[in-house]
């Protein structure tokens, strides 16, 4: 690629032709601000707040091409200027409830005073600290400005377990979209009808519920505003807490610190699980068990079924696992002639709640139903495991890593400042090494069974997880397992799920 | 003042459901000629041809258009007629459709040939089902006489969003999707109609080729003025005596249009103001009269060309309701793509409704002000760009109406107290 030459506030860069001037910007150091771009979307450019002056025009640097000679401005009057007024036209019909002040007098419960407010477990946004509409209104100094300010009443799409979808927070940003059909090709959320009236629905306007949605969360994951989020569930926990006759169990998936260390803001060095199990002690919950355990008990179960199926050319190939729930929901609903290949290992959260109900119970000599199972898990669809009718109410409530944060604020728990307690139950298990971080892809790998090599390999996302499940369809597949992830990143990867085996190596991304 | 028809040459002397009556006026024959000329050369004649400009608002140079797609290395490349005629007033495309099919076949034939296309399409706007029945007509005919050999037509229809007058949205649309303005560049030229190179114009600047094909380009280029040559085609309406169409020299004058060709105002009464251009034009007032209808000198009075309406307003019109109403019409056909768009023409919608209702304040003229300069520069696609020229227009040559509007509603409150 041959460099082009620009200059971004005057300052000099030479940057591969093809770069945005949002990208060459970010070479030089330079953030400029953005609402609708996402890196692993397609360009969208409608939210107008990365405008930049070129030469006297403005212009969405997530979606100009850098060329020969051009000259940037990301700062001056005039870009300010609209920047603000973007963001003035959104807020101007977009609820406040993030602005904790605003609710003053409007709150429902009216004897709360200040203090207390801020106790208060119900009427602020659940994305307040988290937003990047609020971050961004916050850094700028925006409201909305001149003009009125209009309410929206909107009716909540609550119709699945684990996603709530608030279009009156709805800022038309479009990466909902982005996720769902570009990412995942799921392609549950469209756009519909034009001007001040579009929305962002489930195709044909169905509940969410009904849609082809499988609650991966990789939507949620990616709404910059409180439009979609976790279904909370966290008051739910509350009365079990506080009931003397009811042991509650904490469980914490391995996948649950990274994501709450980056929404709390911690670094990843100042924050271990052990924080964690501090915090949930405060709270009052009273054993807390280590995720690491089940998951590797899950692991050598799915080793176990592997090694059975290599050794029986009976039973159908390849077998198909799964890191987590929506993925399982996806290869369920669209692929039911593959039932047979199926794993059928639990879950490592199920396997936790079946654990605690049943030998864990007997060994304390407690009755199930005087047990309160918690998981804490980063995967919104285990939520929607929990209730499933396979689940069996072994897991009584799965909080997300927001909605643990959100308890430990509201709660008076500073992980900060509590110190570092152990799990309840010493750790049988250390967690597997990872060999791969990479994400995205398919990975294919190559473990060695008994007289022979076999193939294997994982999707990363359920955009590639169709094309292996469309081979196995075909009967073509060439690989004797399958390991199915519904979003990049997700639940342990292939390395992690082949280490009882010892000789895996990795092969190759394609 | 006597018009000068070139693309409504046919118009009323022929029937559009008869080829042959084309072919007896010459019809074909400029493709025929076309084809015997090499393709560079051909699009040269047209560029020649005093640069003729898309008729259908944008004004970009149509023989640098074609050389762009013709440049471009693809194995399949479109032609496109931009027949989505949705701009208030504007009804110029469907007259050529109605009444001369074949001269716009013939001159998409003679740019598909040009370019190197063999698909052509026809996207019409479907409130045009008489225009769309006599397209097809016409298209019949031609291909059972071999006429329009090797390219192949097909005539789609809209579903009903103003927006998909934009090229690119056009484009959309065309392909089954949203419509909705595509980022630009690459334009349609190098990546159009499912990614090929395509080229998009109006009905009306297909309906000049053929002539400018047959007679060359010095003869085309000696019409009109020099900066905007030939002949522009243009509707009357409002309150104006002959509500009507006419194709003139592009050096006449607003003045020669409303009161030579449209037969002065009805009723006798005063010219208030006169909206050219569509929706999206700005509003003029009698001080213009004397400007030629060609771009540049429009652009010079802050006015556009656009589509060649012309909107007049007699002196009993209530600008700020007319203004009001034009605002209301943006609101309603923004795509909502961008955040410019969608939220600013709701409020500025809000803001001139508010003014007209008689509940305006000083600050709002402010706002809209602010608003307006905001969307000009930051709306994705021109839609959005427009909004706020009718609305400045107003402010500019009819503040005091706004003025007086305002002080009702403080004259109001003071009554109050």
């Amino acid at each position: 690629m041959s460099a082009v030459n620009i200059t971004i506030d005057g300052v000099a860069v030479g940057v591969e032709a093809d770069t945005t001037i949002l990208n060459a910007a970010k070479f030089v150091g330079i953030r400029i601000p953005t609402l609708c771009n996402h890196p692993s979307h397609f360009v969208k450019a409608n939210c107008r707040v990365c405008l930049v002056d070129v030469g006297g025009k403005l212009l969405p640097s997530c979606a100009t091409k850098v060329t020969e000679g051009m000259s940037v401005q990301t700062q001056n009057t005039s870009v300010i200027a609209a920047r603000k007024t973007s963001l003035a036209l959104i807020l101007s019909h977009h609820p406040m409830d993030c602005q904790h002040c605003a609710r003053n007098g409007a709150c429902e419960v009216m004897d709360l005073s200040d203090e207390m407010c801020s106790y208060c477990y119900f009427c602020d946004c659940v994305q307040d600290g988290n937003c990047e509409l609020q971050d961004l209104a916050r850094e700028m100094n925006v409201t909305f400005g001149d003009f009125p300010w209009t309410q929206r009443t909107e009716e909540l799409d609550e119709s699945t377990v684990s996603i709530v979808k608030d279009p009156n927070k709805c800022i038309l940003c479009r990466r909902c979209i982005g996720a769902c059909s570009e990412v995942l090709g799921i392609h549950a959320w469209s756009f519909t009808s034009r001007g001040e009236h579009s929305k962002i629905v489930p195709a044909l306007g169905v509940p969410l519920s009904e849609s082809p949605c499988v609650q991966c969360g990789q939507c949620v994951r990616d709404c910059p505003t409180g439009a979609l989020s976790a279904k909370q569930q966290f008051m739910n926990l509350l009365e079990p807490i506080d009931d003397k006759n009811i042991t509650v169990v904490g469980w914490i998936d391995p996948n649950f610190l990274p994501e709450f260390a980056t929404l709390g803001g911690y670094t990843e060095s100042s924050l271990t699980e052990k924080n964690i199990v501090a915090g949930l002690h405060r709270l009052g919950v009273d054993v807390v068990l280590s995720g690491a355990d089940t998951t590797c008990k899950a692991i050598s179960q799915i080793a176990q079924e592997l090694e059975h199926r290599l050794m029986d050319s009976s039973i159908h190939r390849p077998l198909i696992g799964f890191s987590s729930f929506a993925a399982k929901t996806y290869v369920q609903r669209n692929y039911p002639e593959l039932a047979a290949n199926l794993s059928a290992t639990l879950s490592p959260q199920q396997l936790f709640g079946e654990y605690c109900k049943g030998e864990w119970a007997t060994q304390q000599n407690l009755k199930a139903e005087n047990i309160y199972t918690v998981s804490l898990n980063a995967s919104l669809s285990s939520k929607a495991e929990a209730v499933g009718k396979a689940s069996n109410g072994a897991v009584d409530l799965v909080l997300t890593p927001l909605e643990l944060g959100r308890m430990f604020l509201r709660g008076g728990a500073d992980l900060k400042q509590l110190k570092p307690e152990d799990f309840d139950l010493p750790a049988e298990y250390s967690k597997p090494p990872v060999m791969s971080p990479d994400h995205g892809g398919i990975m294919i790998g190559k473990i060695s069974g008994e007289k022979r090599q076999y193939k294997v390999a994982a999707a990363q996302g359920l955009g590639q997880a169709r094309i292996l499940l469309e081979e196995v369809k075909a009967g073509k597949s060439p690989y004797a397992f399958i390991y199915l992830s519904a979003c990049p990143g997700e639940g342990v990867n292939l390395a992690e799920l082949l280490y009882p085996f010892g000789s895996m190596s990795i092969v190759g991304v394609e | 003042m006597r018009e000068l028809r070139i693309a409504l040459r046919n118009v009323g002397n022929i029937d559009p459901l008869c080829i042959k009556d084309y072919q007896k006026g010459g019809g074909y024959h400029a493709l025929q000629k076309a084809k015997e000329t090499a393709q560079e050369a051909l699009i040269n004649e047209v560029e020649r041809s005093g640069r003729l400009r898309g008729r259908g608002g944008a004004g970009f140079n149509t023989g640098l258009k074609w050389r762009t797609a013709f440049t471009a290395q693809d194995a399949q490349k479109y032609v496109v007629c931009n027949a989505d005629e949705g701009e208030p007033g504007t009804y110029k495309d469907r007259i050529i459709m109605e009444n001369d099919p074949h001269t716009l076949l013939e001159g998409m034939t003679i740019c598909a040939y040009a370019v190197g296309a063999t698909q052509a399409i026809i996207y019409c706007r479907a409130e045009y089902p008489e225009a769309i029945r006599i397209l097809k007509h016409a298209i019949t005919q031609a291909t059972e006489q071999g006429l329009l050999a090797p390219v192949t037509f097909t005539v789609r229809t809209g579903a009903g969003a103003y927006v998909c007058g934009e090229e690119t949205a056009l484009l959309e649309s065309l392909e089954g999707n949203r419509g909705e303005p595509r980022l630009k560049p690459p334009y349609p030229t190098v990546k159009g109609l499912y990614g090929k190179p395509t080229v998009v114009n109006n009905v009306e600047t297909f309906a000049a080729i053929p002539m400018i094909v047959e007679k060359g380009a010095k003869w085309y280029s000696a019409i009109g003025s020099v900066r905007y040559t030939g002949t522009k085609i243009f509707t009357l309406s409002g309150d104006v005596l002959n509500k009507s169409y006419f194709e003139v020299p592009s050096n006449t004058t607003l003045r020669e249009l409303i009161y030579d060709f449209g037969g002065g105002i009805c009723g006798g009464r005063k010219l208030k103001a006169v909206q050219v251009g569509g929706n999206s034009g700005a509003f003029l007032t009698p001080e213009h009269l004397d400007t030629a209808i060609e771009l540049e000198a429009m652009a010079e009075i802050g006015a556009a060309l656009g589509s060649g309406a012309l909107f007049v307003l007699d002196e009993t019109r209530d600008l700020v309701d007319v203004i009001a109403q034009t605002t209301r019409f943006f609101r309603n056909e923004s795509c909502g793509k961008c955040v410019s768009c969608r939220e600013g023409t709701r409020r500025m919608s809000e803001l001139m409704d508010k003014i007209r209702d008689g509940h305006g304040e000083e600050q709002d003229l402010q706002t809209i002000q602010k608003l307006g300069s905001y969307m000009r520069v930051a709306s994705f696609c021109p839609l959005g760009q427009s909004v706020p020229i009718p609305v400045f227009s107003g402010l500019k040559y009819f503040l005091p109406e706004f003025e007086k509007k305002i002080s009702q509603k403080e004259e109001a409150i003071a009554c109050q107290r």
